[in-house]
This record gives structure tokens, sequence and C-alpha cells, in this order.
């Protein structure tokens, strides 16, 4: 395993939902690093945990969440013991986040450059007087074109596309360590997510940034990331970096998932789907969740609780029967 | 700020009825403000010679029972009853934000309160609890405002709370949370500026009834007290002479009001494009 420090460590979390039909087990031991320059894929289905585990390594989790088990530690930080001050203190500077809907997280009423600005002032780097020069510049890094005008642009008068990179310019602005992406080309058509990983991948190599990028998409994450985590509900089943991943994915469910990844070459019809779907997480479920929908399935499999193996040097897969 | 103007322009122009009620709100403020330099007699002064006479060029309202102008007293009035109106609005505006933001911001426990406070307020008739409390306060222009703003206040505070409530968990909420905000921040530059355009309506509304509701009170004899000029005692002090054909003394002060109440109903849709950036393309 890499020997340096990570940016963002989450080891063995715990997080549970109490709704008013139980006890929601979100996540279960999820562990995994994220280290300097380096971009990490978090890949999974709709409910597996992806976005819960971004959102509970910015200390801030919905107040029905609960952390039972676990820790994560940020850029040296505690998050999970560190008191709400510390972590204002942190968020924007230390990590950002970028989500899906761009148009609808930023401020409908406020001028972008403004809301860049804001950012900057919050954080102690800009001052009155240099705040809109700043806010210039950040626009100019994530290549708005006519920058000058933009800046006092509303959101309503910009295109997804647009809007998706002045969340890129917010996000940056204060230079953090790590920046969560969380499925952030959802809402946009194929060539504005091309040209905006494109860009979040050159921002992130050119300022030595960690980053995580949160997806469905298994192609696009093979195409941007080192490193993929793949989850299903709510544990992290497999963790490889891309290239071995692809070469030989050993749980399972990856391997059903990359048959299910429609490819350029092929017909439709070769596309395999997965049999069922994510087990319902408040009731009582079996050490290995993947197991009702698993066709290599054994008894032996849910004998005891399941341990995550080192099969390679950083390809980890918590499966008593791989690949 | 040379943007605002251009805006306000823009705003006034594109909506002949904007600019109906933009140019007589501009005329009620510059007679509010003017008021005793315009006028062509002391408001006060009776003449016992000239009482009850009809309008005629001397005398464009015509006189009252006592000899007094009542051009002269229509224009004087018109700024007691729009400070009564502005500050009682005020009140109530200010108070109801911060207490309708902070139910829909926190919700739970200052939610309830705050909700239940409104229900209580508006379980009474409105203008029967405004009476009340000017009759337990004490008959005084300070008291028709605080009354005022607080049978105003309802209005604000529920539409602040929903306004807010429905925005606590939008995604730039979040974006700014996670920008590193602190949640009365947020509430403050972020999500009460959002709100602001539909309470601007709110505010326009008010301000007719609020005159309204002046007036009436002075009108059934609480407040504002004879012989100070305002519309509602005058109209209240004309009504008797309805009957036997003195007509003007009523009708006069009478139509201020409408035009008044009229002008800032007219207002609110041309104050919510104002203040929303959205309507500036």
């Amino acid at each position: 395993m890499d020997k340096r420090i990570p940016v963002l460590k989450v080891e063995d979390l715990d997080v549970e939902f109490r709704t008013r039909s139980g006890i929601v087990r979100a996540l279960q031991n999820v562990s995994f690093d994220v280290h300097r320059g380096e971009m990490v894929g978090v890949v999974g289905e709709s409910g597996s945990g992806k976005s819960v585990s971004a959102m509970t390594a910015m200390g801030i989790l919905d107040p029905a969440g609960q952390v039972t088990k676990g820790a994560i530690t940020l850029g040296g930080l505690d998050v999970l013991n560190a008191s709400e001050t510390t972590l204002q203190e942190m968020r924007g500077r230390e990590v950002s986040m970028i989500f899906q809907s761009p148009r609808t997280a930023l401020n409908p009423i406020r001028s972008v450059g403004k809301q860049i600005s804001d950012v900057l002032r919050r954080h102690g780097s800009a001052t009155r007087q240099t705040a809109r020069d700043m806010a210039i510049k950040a626009l100019m890094s994530v290549r708005i074109p006519d920058p000058e005008r933009r800046h006092d642009a509303y959101p309503f008068e910009l295109s997804g596309g647009m809007c998706q990179r002045i969340m890129i310019a917010m996000a940056l602005s204060c230079r953090p360590e790590l920046l969560i992406a969380d499925e952030p080309t959802t809402g946009l058509d194929v060539t504005t997510q091309a040209a905006i990983m494109d860009l979040i991948r050159e921002l992130a190599i050119e300022r030595n940034m960690a980053t995580v990028l949160i997806t469905h998409d298994l192609a696009m994450a093979a195409d941007y990331c080192d490193r993929i985590v793949v989850m299903h509900a709510g544990h992290v089943i497999e963790s490889a970096p891309t290239a071995e991943l692809f070469a030989s994915p050993k749980h399972p469910y990856t391997a059903k998932l990359m048959k299910a990844t429609p490819r350029g070459e092929g017909s439709l019809d070769d596309i395999d789907s997965i049999a069922g779907s994510l087990p319902d997480l408040r009731s009582e479920l079996p050490p290995c969740r993947f197991s009702a929908r698993c066709e290599r399935f054994e008894d032996a499999c849910n004998a005891s609780a399941l341990v995550a193996q080192e099969l390679s040097p950083g390809h980890v897969v918590t499966c008593r029967r791989p690949l | 700020m040379n943007e605002f103007f251009k805006h306000l322009r823009y705003v006034l122009t594109e909506n002949p009825v904007t600019l109906i009620a933009g140019g007589l709100f501009m005329t009620l403020v510059v007679i509010a403000v003017l008021g005793p330099v315009l006028v062509p007699y002391d408001p006060l002064a009776s003449n016992a010679t000239l009482t009850l006479k009809p309008p005629s060029w001397q005398h464009w309202f015509g006189t009252d029972q006592l000899g007094r102008d009542v051009f002269s007293r229509v224009l004087i009035a018109t700024r007691l009853d729009l400070a009564i109106a502005v500050s009682a609005v005020a009140i109530s505006f200010v108070v109801g934000s911060v207490i309708g933001s902070l139910a829909g911001f926190f919700g739970g426990w200052t939610d309830r309160i705050v909700g239940r406070l409104t229900d209580t307020i508006m379980a009474f008739p409105l203008f029967v609890l405004a009476m009340g409390i000017v009759a337990a306060m004490g008959n005084t222009v300070e008291n028709i405002v605080y009354a005022t703003a607080i049978i105003n206040l309802p209005f604000y505070a529920r539409v602040a709370r929903t306004e807010v409530n429905v925005r606590r968990n939008a995604d730039f909420v979040l974006a700014a949370r996670l920008a590193g905000n602190s949640s009365l921040r947020l509430l403050a530059t972020h999500i009460y500026p959002n709100t602001l355009p539909p309470m601007m309506v709110q505010v326009s509304l008010n301000m007719g009834w609020a005159i309204l509701n002046a007036a009436g009170l002075s009108f059934i004899g609480l407040g504002v007290r004879p012989p100070t000029a305002e519309w509602g005692i005058m109209v209240a002090e004309g009504a008797g002479y309805i009957v036997s054909g003195e007509w003007w003394l009523a009708l006069f002060p009478g139509a201020a009001l409408m035009l008044a109440v009229f002008c800032f109903n007219l207002l609110g849709d041309g104050l919510r494009d104002l203040i929303d950036p959205r309507r500036r393309t």
C-alpha cells in the first residue's frame, strides 16, 4: 500500500439513519484513502452510499444520520470529533465539493462573481478591494470566455455547463487539498460532460490536488480515475487501481457491472444486466449484502463476517469467493 | 447604483400600470414632504364667515363646518397618514422577517412558538384587535403605529417562514454551507435575500391596508384627535354633512385615501420586478 499520508482517510465507517420505518444501515465498514494528486472514483448504484460517504467526510450529515463507528481524517483533522467552527474553517479551504445540478447549486439572485468573492472573503484570501480581480481570475482559470462580463451575470443567464464551470471556480478558489465531485456531469449533455471532466482533471493535476469522483458511470471513472472504489449497499466491495480493476475484477458484482456497461463495439444484446436490486437496508442483512443477487453464492459465504483481503498490492476485495 | 437606476427605468417603462403607480407614489411622497409649503391656507385656521362653502376657485375642495380649507387639510394629512403606514409596515416587516425566517430555518420549537403566536394574532378580527390595543394602550399616534404593526405581523412572519423553509435544503444553501458558512450567515446572506421579491409584494399590499387601518381607527375616534388633519377623521367629520348636501367634506379625503391605497396595491408588482434580478433581462 501507499505509505504517504493520505489527504482523506476513511476508516471502518458505519453510518445509520433513524427513519420512521426503522434504522437504515447506510454505511458499514467503509474504508478508503485518497492521496495527493490522485483521482479516486467511487462507483456504485444509486443508494449504495456514495454520497453519504462524501457528506460524512465533510462533516455534513443529515440530522437523522449518525456515525456509529469509524474515523475520518481529512488533512490531519479528525472530522468526526471536530467542532462546528473548525469544520466551517475547513470547508471551502481544505476541502470543496461540487454536485450534479449546477443550476440549482448557485444562489439564483446573486451574481456569480459575488458568489465566488463570498468564498474568497470567507476564508480571508481576498479583501473587498481585491475580491473582484480574484473572482475574475478564478473565472479565467476555468476557461470562461469574457470573464469580466460573466462576473456580473446571474446563474439564470448562463448555460448548465457554464454554471458547472462557475461551481468549479468557486470550489477551487481557495486552493483546497481535496475536491469531492458528486456526479458533476449528470445534468449535462455528453460533449459538455467531457469538457467539464477534462477541466477537473487538468486543474487537479496543475494543483496536485486530491479528487474524489462520485459517479455511477463506470466508463467515465475508467477514463479519468487512477483508482476505483466500488460500493454496493453501503459496503466497499472492491478497490483497485483502474487498469487492474478492469483487467481482472475480483468481486462478482464488479465483474457484472463491467458487463453491464455499454461499449463502442458490440451490440446492445451483449449487455448483461444484474438481477435483483439493492437489498432493503432497513432489514437484518447477511454479512455479504450482495449474496441474494450473486451467482457464485454458497452457504459458506454468509457463515461469518466478511473481511477485506488484499489480493495484490492495492487491490482489496471483500468477498469470500473472489473470481 | 447606476445599474439600479437603469433597471428602475426599465421596470417603470415596461409596464404602464407600474408607471402610473410609480407616478402616484412619487406625487404622494412629494406632497408628504413638501405639504406645508404647498398648501394655500393654514389647515387649522377656522373662518366663521366661510363655513361649508362648496368647491370654488378660492377653495378647490370647499371649506368645512369651521371654515377650514379642505384642500389644505387633505394635503397636510398625507404626511401623517403615510408616516403611520410606513412606520407600521417597517416594524412588522423587520420583526416579521426575523421571526419568520428563524422559524422557517430552524423549525422545531422555534417554528412552533412563532406559528402559535401568529395564529393567536390572526384568530382575532384584526381591526377589532387594533381597536383593543389602541384603547388599552392609550389614544396616541404611536399606539396606532404599534397596533397596525402587530396586526400585520403574521402576514410577514408567514411569508418569510414559507419562503425560507422551501429553500432551507436547496442545493445552493448546501453549496454555501460546504464553502464554510455558518447557519446564521447562510440564512442572512443566502436564503433571506431570496425571500425579498414575494415580501415586497406583501409590503406594498400591506401599506395600502395599513393606511386604511390607521384612517379607520381615527374614523371611529381612536388615535389621532381633532383638530389634526387626517383623512380618517375628516371623513368621519364630513359624514354627518353628506345628508344635508355638503358632500365635499367627506368626498375629498375619502378620494385621497382611496387613491393612496390604490397606488400601493398597484405598486406591488413593480416593486417585485425591481428587486428580483431574474427580471433584469
